[in-house]
């Protein structure tokens, strides 16, 4: 895959970048273009004064001829006209030597131009290195460095002009800067066998090695984090065109099986998989090099940032009478790796229904902010396992409501409300009703979302 | 652009890149034609272009990717200071129709931006040189365009490709009515010496 240095984020994923090519071919015939360059620049010094020098000779020479005509009496060179011959044939060598200088200077400037026309071609046809955009394949907007780049096993075409990827190929970013291991190389940067015999065997590599793919989600089961795909692409070059790849790559080899469509494929993306694709969207899959099952990675532009927060189950409890205080509480993931609010807890400010919550750490790294008022239990905790917990518990009759409010240097930056549809009026007994709730999360910092039908994101 | 030594219309005829392409008609008759091949001084900031007395040319115009232009220059070396000053400039080769009456009618076939000069040497052609050029010569909005006259026909992989006599302002992307057919073309080839004129298109 190719090498990109990262020059800026432009947010929301993309990034401006600067592709680096193996360019050490060029980059040696440049020099040897200068050398020659530089030794035709001398020649020409040469020839300009041997030049020079030739018309002064030949303006000597004819001059001396004039002269010797003006001066002497035409009887004398006819009867012995052999010093007339010698000044004659003076002036022919001179005028030769002129000629002569005048074609060599000609030839010389003719080859420079044409060597300065060679060193512009490779300079605008094979760049060392280009300024582009790409999108990361997630949502990430603070990549920084020099990373691995993902090419989607097209035939990447360059506008020499605008630098613009042609076609719908280009170049993506990786989820997390990695290593290059290889450069791309330009063809002309290659020897002609080489480029000739990397075409002869694209075909076979886009089907049976392929890297990177092109696809379309067709439908998606979010529970599992699988996908069913539609590669772009085709199943082969038509025999009979003058084409040996085309502009979309061959459809690849899955499990000994020529593929247009792939059901089944995993979705390994950031914290989140699945939950952050719908169908129809267009995806960058991981082929493995033709071994094992595809991976969809990532997006193809755009990407999704994954929810921090995901609720996956929600309840309300209504005992009969005496039989302990109501409550209502959700439960859901979250990425314990990265949550801010976990790691940098004492920068937060937590309240619940307007109480203010206490932090204290729970074992394993996990977090809680907490309230014990009178019979009021409030409590919002963070575990290591990567779950959370959402409980307001109170005697006294309520409102089927958790409002929870994050605070950072006095700015608002997580403001979620639980709502339940109803509270129920009737009970059966200790029951734990799943209720419908709907979540709204208009902060724009945090983003919650949801993998159960009850509960509705709203993020902005 | 000159030709001639005097301006044809003030602007560029038939061009690829201009945004309301006017197709004129071909002239109905004519004695002669010819064709003619400049390299523009303009893009070098210099008043006028230069026309190369070139021996043939060679054009592979596409729809998608880059067209390619080249042209062989016999005596290029007495050019060398011309070619040398538009280092930037544009290969543009230019067929003419020739009238009864005298009268020119000129229509641009191909234009490149000039960037290789490649020379050979020796033999009775003293240094020969050939300048060849990329670029996009798709223009703006496609039209439809009757040719004469094909020579050949072939159908392979389902493209139809004919050979017949050149039209100059067929562009890549223009639908062809040919031979009763009609298919849209993606490559255009014209091979022109002093021996052969072919044309020849395939489809899209």
């Amino acid at each position: 895959m190719g090498k990109a240095t990262i020059i800026a984020s432009l947010g929301k994923g993309e990034y401006r970048i600067k592709v680096e090519f193996d360019n050490a071919r060029v980059q040696t015939r440049l020099a040897m273009i200068a050398e020659n360059i530089a030794a035709l620049t001398t020649q020409l010094d040469d020839l300009t004064g041997q030049e020079a020098e030739a018309l002064a000779g030949l303006q000597n020479a004819i001059n001396s001829l004039n002269l010797y005509l003006a001066v002497t009496p035409a009887e004398e060179y006819t009867q012995d006209p052999s010093y007339l011959n010698d000044l004659t044939k003076n002036a022919y060598e001179w005028r030769s030597h002129y000629d002569n200088a005048k074609h060599q200077i000609s030839l010389a400037k003719t080859k420079k131009t044409g060597l300065e026309k060679d060193k512009s071609y490779l300079e605008k046809f094979c760049p060392s290195d280009f300024e582009a955009q790409a999108w990361c394949v997630e949502y990430k907007e603070d990549l920084t460095g020099t990373t691995k780049t993902i090419e989607c096993d097209f035939l990447l075409k360059r506008d020499p002009k605008t630098n613009a990827i042609k076609n719908h190929t280009g170049i993506w970013l990786p989820a997390t800067v990695a290593a290059p291991d290889a450069k791309m190389q330009h063809p002309l940067a290659s020897s002609v066998h080489a480029t000739w015999f990397n075409l002869c065997m694209a075909p076979a590599m886009q089907r049976h090695k392929g890297r990177y793919r092109i696809a379309s989600i067709t439908s998606i089961d979010k529970a599992n984090n699988k996908c069913d795909l539609s590669f772009e692409g085709i199943n082969e070059v038509g025999k009979r065109t003058s084409h040996l790849v085309d502009d979309k790559p061959i459809n690849p080899q899955i499990n000994g099986a020529q593929h247009a469509t792939y059901s089944g494929a995993d979705i390994v993306y950031g914290a989140c998989n699945a939950a952050a694709f719908e169908v129809s969207d267009r995806v960058i899959v991981d082929l493995h090099g033709g071994v094992g099952a595809p991976t969809v990675i990532g997006f193809y532009s755009h990407p999704r940032r994954c929810a921090d927060y995901v609720f996956d189950s929600n309840a309300i409890n209504v005992p009969d009478s005496g039989g302990g205080d109501p409550y209502m509480e959700a439960d859901g993931v979250y990425d314990f790796a990265t949550s801010d609010f976990r790691i940098n807890h004492a920068d937060y400010v937590v309240t619940m229904n307007g109480i203010t919550l206490s932090y204290s750490a729970l074992s394993g790294g996990g977090a809680q902010w907490s309230s014990l008022a009178g019979d009021a239990i409030r409590g919002f905790q963070l575990f290591s396992s990567g779950r959370f917990h959402l409980i307001y518990r109170d005697k006294a009759p309520m409102t089927p409501q958790i409002n929870l409010l994050f605070e950072k240097a006095g700015n608002i930056v997580c403001n979620m409300t639980l709502v339940s549809s109803y509270w129920p009026s009737t009970t059966h007994g200790d029951d734990v009703l799943n209720v419908a709730m709907t979540c709204t999360q208009p902060s724009s910092l945090a983003v919650f979302g949801s993998k159960l039908d009850a509960i509705t994101m709203i993020s902005t | 652009m000159l030709i001639n030594g005097s301006a044809i219309n003030g602007s560029v005829i038939n061009g690829a890149a201009t945004a309301i392409r006017f197709v004129a008609d071909l002239p109905s008759v004519w004695i002669a034609t010819r064709y003619r091949c400049y390299l523009t001084g303009a893009e070098n900031g210099l008043a006028s272009d230069i026309e190369l007395p070139i021996s043939s040319f060679q054009t592979r115009l596409r729809s998608g990717g880059l067209s390619y232009l080249s042209c062989v220059v016999n005596g290029v070396d007495a050019y060398v200071d011309a070619i040398t000053a538009r280092s930037n400039g544009k290969l543009k080769i230019w067929r003419e129709y020739v009238l009864d009456d005298g009268e020119v009618s000129p229509y641009l076939m191909a234009e490149a931006d000039y960037d290789e000069l490649q020379t050979y040497s020796g033999g009775n052609a003293g240094t020969t040189g050939t300048l060849t050029g990329t670029g996009n010569f798709v223009p703006d909005t496609a039209e439809t365009i009757a040719l004469n006259n094909p020579t050949y026909y072939s159908l392979s992989g389902g493209k139809r490709r004919y050979r017949c006599e050149i039209d100059p302002r067929l562009r890549p992307g223009d639908t062809a009515v040919i031979n009763g057919d009609t298919l849209v073309v993606d490559q255009i080839v014209h091979i022109v010496d002093v021996r052969t004129t072919v044309m020849e298109i395939a489809e899209a």
